[in-house]
């Protein structure tokens, strides 16, 4: 508030005629004015001196010096967007599901482009709300971006080069990308530096950042695994034996072999089935629980072999029985054991996925439980043929297919190109036949609208019997994710403003 | 060609009513539920198969200087999703619209043209009306009289408080506050009611509030002194303290008010919540030729749209009509709009202040003002880079207004370089209604409600 009405504070506040009123500090021709009230009655004085002050006030008597100001952004090294995609990628941003607007960011980065400054506020509130939009955002914040959020006290995202640093220094998932460059760069030193953080970490965090090792897993990394089977962390000792168990030259995986040889006798074309009949002493120092969990619907005996039986690959098995994925399948069935054979297996496929196996499985009917740790453990390539190969079966699991890719398929991507045809081809076939219920076609159109590579949209789009689908309000909202999805890559395409748009 | 600017997805994107609609609308852009599709220089129009056997007619008025529409649908919407979907329609597939004019989009352009002109006759008539000034002039005379009357017990009032010391009023002062407002309606004063009840809103504010007070004890000294002297008054300055003491401005009055053609560039808007469910818009025009500026206020209930569309950057020419009195600002437009050019003015902080200076000279009392700057600044502080951002204008701090939001998306909009800023000054504070690039004037301006 201006100084200007200090004067006048003392007698206003306390009121006149206990406390003196002096004429205020301004400029000449006010001051005349001010000096004609000085004779008035005190009250009437006052007042009438606010009244003259307010009045210059409004004219903009006082303003104080501005102080420095941070330097103004740079000039733009991209061009930005152009504006009909803009237009569409603020809707996307703004209330189509995540994936459309990361799909969009990740197009508008490949094809050279920046945010306009009109998108840029959505876009960095969007970056605090889904933070899985983070990094797509971060790469077409442009200059003005990384200004904008100078403004607020945010440094710009910078992202150190240097792994170590960042292991150093990150958060969790930093430093699990950090940890997995690490390890690629020199794997001795990355496993030594993940060695050396154990004991600082919570079990949690340990779990968490050894699934990396685990995941790109060398014989030289027995010994860690090893020493980690003792680990407080029960995650831990799990993810350990699970490491162990993709060397199969490793001692342990050889110490497993020969415990699940030893339950297997061949007599003449039978195959008998002996499981444990007491734990043995030295299973708890390779990671086996012997102690069965409180709610267990396994008996003591199936437990044990449960435990075992996840331990080793279906190779392991299939070399011990000379039966097939399927053949296994058949022979568990016909006997006693096959609730913990069947889980035993479907869980060590998770950990060394076989194709062979997971084929055999699906086409039996893996139940969904089943599925569920299957999906996020095959490489792509495998889950690629794995999916290809159930769609050629008589039921194919379009649902599961597509439920199990949006779990782990990445934000900004799509579906495999070959996948994507034969799931297509399996939609337009139900949907010609109404083979499935209204509101199950409307959704499972729904998850190819924002999975399907956006070249594949139109096919989807011209699909007879997809807009007279009868299921409430998701026809509509499919047909606003191919509406936004084409006319984005349209609008990109062109490279200019579209038709009667102003510049 | 149309008379209308050409629409961005943005602009139809503001017609819409609500967000609802607006969704509802990109669901329909699909060409096959549309038939019929065709615009000309003066309208656009389709059929959209709605739920109903028979489609949807829908047809947009493109000869204004903002769209207007028409549905066969029964939606209360206004506009509705088939209306906001085919404007849409018109930028996305213009492949798609034909041009031969069906039969009911010509019968109901014609009759648009025929209400307009109507309502032409009926603004004339009015002007005659005011003819029968006798009437008039004692309800007036009446009204003064009445006014003087309480004016001892205002100024009394008025000492009182001071005397009392402003510091020692608190909360529970306000019903002797709420009295003297009732005491102001009786007098028929009650623009003098409405300013003491919004002071009184300042009672018990701590520190900061005797300062408040007295502004706006001040204010009211100001105007009763007015009032003890109206007889030496101008006729144009007894109007100006009319509109103070909140007397209405008879209608045949104001059709006396100057009159006004140029074009008129749209500076700025705002639209306000008022009490019950009254929307209040204030749209400021800046006249290219005249250098005048002119606000245009309307109001609009619950959730029905404004009569029309002022879209911020874009010019009509017209004439207005301004309301009576000595600095007029507030004004209405007369007759035919036909599209002009846009000019955005912009003063140093200097001219500003003198040609507020100017106004103020001439009509003393407080209002909003409207300020016009070049090369003003949006940035924060190098000492310490962190909201609120600063307002920087020829090396001075103006203070502002702008929200959490706004601000930043005005921020984005600079990038700290000049801007020319358009806003809302009330004598403390400036409320930033648009801005456009100095650097980049193609750019669509920045706009306060986006």
């Amino acid at each position: 508030m201006s100084a200007v009405w200090t004067p006048l504070l003392p007698a206003a506040t306390v009121g006149v005629g206990r406390a003196p009123l002096a004429t205020p500090d301004v400029p000449a021709p006010i001051t005349e004015a001010l000096a004609a009230l000085e004779s008035l009655p005190a009250a009437e004085r006052l007042l009438k001196t606010a009244a003259v002050l307010d009045v210059c006030l409004q004219a903009g008597l006082t303003l104080p010096p501005a102080p420095a100001l941070i330097a103004p952004a740079e000039a733009e090294t991209r061009p930005p967007l152009p504006m009909a995609a803009a237009d569409v990628l603020r809707v996307m941003l703004e209330e189509a599901p995540p994936r459309l607007a990361a799909q969009a960011l990740a197009a508008t980065d490949r094809a050279g482009y920046r945010l306009p400054p009109s998108l840029l506020s959505l876009a960095l509130e969007q970056r605090r709300t889904r933070p899985a939009l983070a990094p797509l955002a971060d790469a077409v914040l442009g200059k003005r971006g990384r200004w904008l959020l100078a403004t607020r006290g945010e440094a710009a995202p910078v992202v150190s080069s240097d792994p170590l640093e960042r292991w150093q220094t990150g958060t969790l998932t930093e430093r699990r990308a950090a940890l997995a460059e690490l390890l690629t760069a020199d794997r001795a030193d990355g496993r030594e530096q993940f060695r050396a953080a154990l004991p600082q970490l919570p079990a949690a965090e340990r779990a968490e950042l050894l699934t990396v090792v685990v995941d790109t897993v060398t014989p030289e990394d027995e010994p860690l695994f090893e020493s980690l089977l003792k680990d407080r962390g029960r995650e831990v000792r799990l993810l350990a034996a699970a490491g162990l168990q993709r060397l199969p030259a490793s001692a342990w995986a050889a110490r497993m072999r020969d415990r699940v040889q030893a339950l297997v006798r061949r007599d003449g074309k039978q195959v008998l089935l002996e499981p444990p009949a007491e734990a043995d002493a030295s299973w708890s120092a390779d990671g086996i629980e012997v102690k069965r969990p409180k709610h267990e619907s396994l008996g003591e005996r199936a437990w044990w072999l449960y435990e075992l039986t996840r331990r080793v690959p279906l190779s392991v098995w299939q070399a011990a029985t000379g039966l097939d994925a399927s053949g296994l399948l058949n022979w568990a069935k016909a006997g006693d054991w096959k609730e913990a054979l069947r889980r035993g297996w479907t869980e060590s496929l998770a950990v060394s996925p076989e194709l062979d196996g997971l084929l055999a499985f699906g086409r039996a009917g893996m139940r969904p439980w089943e599925q569920a740790p299957l999906f996020g453990r095959i490489p792509t390539a495998e889950a690629e043929r794995f999916w290809l190969g159930m769609l050629q079966g008589k039921r194919p699991p379009l649902t599961e297919l597509l439920g199990s890719y949006e779990q782990t398929l990445g934000i900004a991507d799509t579906l495999p190109h070959a996948l994507a045809e034969a799931a297509l081809a399996i939609y337009a076939r139900d949907l010609a036949a109404e083979r499935r219920e209204h509101w199950h076609l409307a959704q499972l159109g729904l998850a190819l609208s924002i999975l399907l590579p956006v070249d594949q949209l139109p096919t989807l789009r011209a699909l007879p019997g997809l807009d007279s689908l009868n299921a409430g309000n998701t026809p509509r909202q499919l047909e606003l994710h191919l509406n936004l999805r084409l006319r984005f890559a349209a609008a990109l395409a062109a490279g200019a403003s579209g038709p009667g748009v102003t510049p | 060609m149309s008379n209308a600017p050409p629409l961005t997805a943005g602009a139809v994107a503001a017609l819409a009513p609500d967000a609802a609609s607006l969704k509802a609308a990109r669901g329909l852009l699909g060409l096959k539920g549309w038939g019929n599709l065709g615009i000309d220089g003066d309208a656009a129009w389709g059929e959209c198969q709605g739920s109903g056997a028979k489609p949807y007619q829908t047809q947009v008025d493109l000869r204004g200087a903002a769209p207007s529409f028409k549905c066969s649908c029964p939606s209360r919407k206004f506009p509705c999703k088939h209306g906001l979907a085919l404007m849409l329609l018109t930028l996305q597939s213009p492949a798609a619209f034909g041009n031969a004019r069906p039969a009911w989009v010509a019968e109901w352009l014609d009759s648009r043209k025929e209400r307009a002109q109507q309502k032409e006759v009926k603004q004339a008539a009015a002007v005659q009306a005011a003819a029968d000034p006798a009437a008039r002039e004692a309800k007036l005379a009446q009204r003064w009289t009445k006014a003087a009357k309480a004016l001892p017990e205002l100024k009394r009032w008025l000492s009182d408080q001071v005397e009392r010391g402003l510091g020692t009023l608190d909360a529970a002062t306000r019903p002797q506050w709420e009295t003297m407002a009732a005491r102001m309606v009786d007098a028929q004063c009650p623009g003098l009611a409405t300013r003491i009840r919004a002071a009184a809103e300042h009672l018990g504010g701590g520190a900061a509030a005797p300062l408040k007070l007295l502004r706006e004890l001040g204010q009211l000294q100001l105007i009763s002194e007015a009032l003890e002297r109206q007889q030496t008054l101008s006729e144009v300055q007894r109007t100006d303290l009319t509109v103070q003491l909140g007397w209405p401005t008879p209608r045949e009055v104001l059709a006396l008010g100057e009159r006004l053609r140029d074009a008129w560039t749209v500076l700025g808007q705002i639209e306000e919540e008022r009490e019950g469910k009254l929307r209040e818009r204030r749209v400021w025009l800046a006249g290219a030729h005249s250098g005048r500026m002119a606000l245009f206020i309307d109001h609009a209930h619950g959730d029905r749209p404004f009569e029309a569309l002022y879209l911020t950057g874009t010019a009509f020419e017209a004439e207005l009509i301004y309301y009576p009195g000595s600095a007029p600002l507030r004004a209405m437009p007369a007759g035919e709009v036909s599209p002009a050019a846009a000019t955005i003015p912009g003063d140093t902080l200097a001219a500003a202040w003198a040609r507020l200076a100017a106004r103020l000279a001439l009509r003393p009392y407080a209002a909003v003002q409207p300020l016009v700057l070049a090369g003003a600044r949006l940035s924060v502080p190098a000492a310490a880079a962190e909201s609120p951002a600063c307002l920087v204008v020829d090396d001075r701090l103006l203070p502002h207004r702008l929200g959490r939001n706004p601000q930043e998306r005005l921020l984005a909009y600079g990038g700290g370089h000049p801007l020319r800023l358009f806003g809302e000054w009330d004598g403390d504070a400036l409320q930033p209604l648009s801005a456009w690039n100095e650097a980049e004037p193609a750019m669509a301006p920045w706009q306060v409600q986006a």
